[in-house]
């Protein structure tokens, strides 16, 4: 099959547009991974079965790698770099409230799904602040951690619920 | 890649180029394309084609294809039996899936099995099957047909509810009950013309109470290896007297398991009763190797989930 002809877009990503011109097949992950640079998100089965490559779009969690990047391009696109941006109480360099728990709880280990557990448990803070267990678990049910360290990346969102409700640490 | 502004329009372009194929949430059809199933002269997005909308209309609920099964699940609109349909929503893949996925998507997804739906390299290691254009089942060596299992989810739901399609063509627009969409055949699952869409589901509103259970392996990932959905009306004494049941995920589509129904109307949704109708349905089931478990587990379960079903229909009814 020939290369189609390139077609140019503006996606938003982490609160920022950017121009890109890219093949109309080439997936969210391609663009954000190899011509934007931002490499947070990680391909894993790369057919939306494992999770890693999630990131948000308006707000909710989607598989970057089974989404075409032509079919984003209106709307807001936050990758795991931009996520400490939203922390209105922010200091340089240090991290949003959700990842510091994830660190202090021990919620990554090789770190390769923790991008995208991460941004899942964002969508499902944003929508329910103050989830049960099972709420957690059933948000996280797509997302694979082959280190299987499940309990505590549990641990650590409810630890995040916890933060960042009102008169929590992080507030 | 285009994206035709307006319904018509993205009817008229399907219609043209032969090789097309409509895009919507793209969860099934880009793993279809990475795995070299399906290689489409244009895809065809229909994303601004307006068809997301869910609204009341004609005693019930009209539902655009384009709406997401996060959204779906979420619907406030979906009340009473139909609340089946948020659940089954929620129970499809997991919340990063269900952001993308359509309801369209879902009812037109193409039969799968364990033999096809892998990579180019994995199938290249035997000569290519039925489905994929070839003259063998891998699945039933010496058998005539492909048995590809349809494993979607909202179908038998959407069937016990009595609810309608609108399929249209850039000539024509037709309204059939969702049954008549499948084929039953692995192969060729859908129903519908190749300039065919799916545009719209109707869901009456309802008097009586409905049940849907789903199994697979592991939650949040798999497909579906047996579904039943069951809706059922009772009289002021308890006693059922209108009741439909579906199956699927086990077979090459969705089917309306008519001895089910007729075991429920008439009973009080005693355990005899419920048991005749688990009976009607596993034997209705015809579950091939083509995924995970056997083929008699998934056909007894079939059972056990129109069991379930029905009971938690009469609950609510």
């Amino acid at each position: 099959m020939e290369n189609p002809a390139k077609i140019q877009l503006t996606l938003n990503v982490n609160s920022r547009p950017w121009d890109v011109l890219i093949e109309p097949r080439a997936t969210l992950l391609e663009v954000l991974r190899e011509v934007l640079g931002f490499t947070g998100a990680k391909e894993g089965c790369g057919v939306g079965g494992c999770g890693t490559c999630t990131v948000l779009f308006n707000g909710r969690p989607i598989r970057s790698c089974i989404t075409l990047a032509a079919e984003v391009d209106k709307g807001e696109i936050l990758t795991i770099e931009g996520l400490a941006d939203l922390w209105p109480n922010r200091k340089e360099g240090e991290l949003h409230p959700l990842q510091e728990a994830f660190v202090e709880n021990h919620g990554i280990q090789c770190g390769f799904c923790s991008p995208g557990m991460i941004l899942t448990a964002k969508a499902l803070l944003d929508e329910n602040s103050a989830p049960s267990e099972g709420e957690i678990r059933d948000a996280l049910s797509g997302q694979v951690c082959r280190c299987t360290g499940y309990a505590k990346i549990i641990d650590a969102v409810a630890d995040a619920a916890n933060r960042l409700a009102p008169g929590g640490e992080s507030k | 890649m285009i994206k035709p502004k307006g319904l018509f329009a993205a009817l008229v372009a399907l219609d043209a180029e032969p090789e097309s194929r409509a895009l919507a949430g793209g969860t099934d059809l880009v793993v279809q394309l990475k795995h070299r199933l399906t290689a489409p002269s244009t895809l065809i997005s229909l994303l601004a084609c307006g068809l997301s909308s869910i609204r009341r209309e004609g005693g019930g609920v009209t539902i655009g294809v384009g709406v997401t099964l996060w959204d779906l699940a979420r619907s406030p609109e979906l009340t009473g039996a139909n609340d089946i349909i948020r659940k089954a929503a929620s129970l499809v893949a997991s919340g990063p899936i269900q952001s993308r996925a359509t309801l369209g998507g879902n009812l037109g997804l193409d039969a799968r099995c364990n033999l096809y739906n892998q990579s180019e390299f994995w199938r290249s290691g035997r000569p290519a099957c039925f489905k994929a254009g070839g003259a063998v089942c891998h699945v039933a060596p010496g058998g005539v047909k492909c048995h590809a299992c349809h494993m979607s989810d909202l179908p038998a739901a959407l069937i016990a509810l009595g609810a309608t399609v609108k399929v249209a063509s850039a000539l024509s627009e037709r309204v059939v009950p969702v049954e008549n969409l499948y084929t039953g055949e692995g192969l060729k699952p859908l129903a519908l013309e190749r300039n065919e869409l799916i545009v719209s589901v109707h869901l009456p509103d309802q008097q009586g109470g409905a049940g849907f259970e789903k199994f697979r392996v592991r939650k949040g990932l798999d497909f579906a290896l047996a579904i039943g959905a069951a809706y059922v009306e009772k009289d002021s004494s308890g006693v059922v007297t209108k009741a439909k049941v579906a199956i699927s995920a086990v077979g090459g589509g969705p089917v309306v398991v008519e001895d089910a129904a007729k075991a429920l109307i008439g009973s009080k949704l005693e355990p005899e009763a419920l048991e005749k109708a688990a009976q009607a349905a596993s034997a209705t089931a015809k579950p091939m190797k083509n995924s995970d478990l056997t083929p008699a587990y998934r056909k007894k379960m079939a059972g056990v989930a129109v069991k379930r079903a029905a009971s938690v229909a009469g609950g609510e009814a």
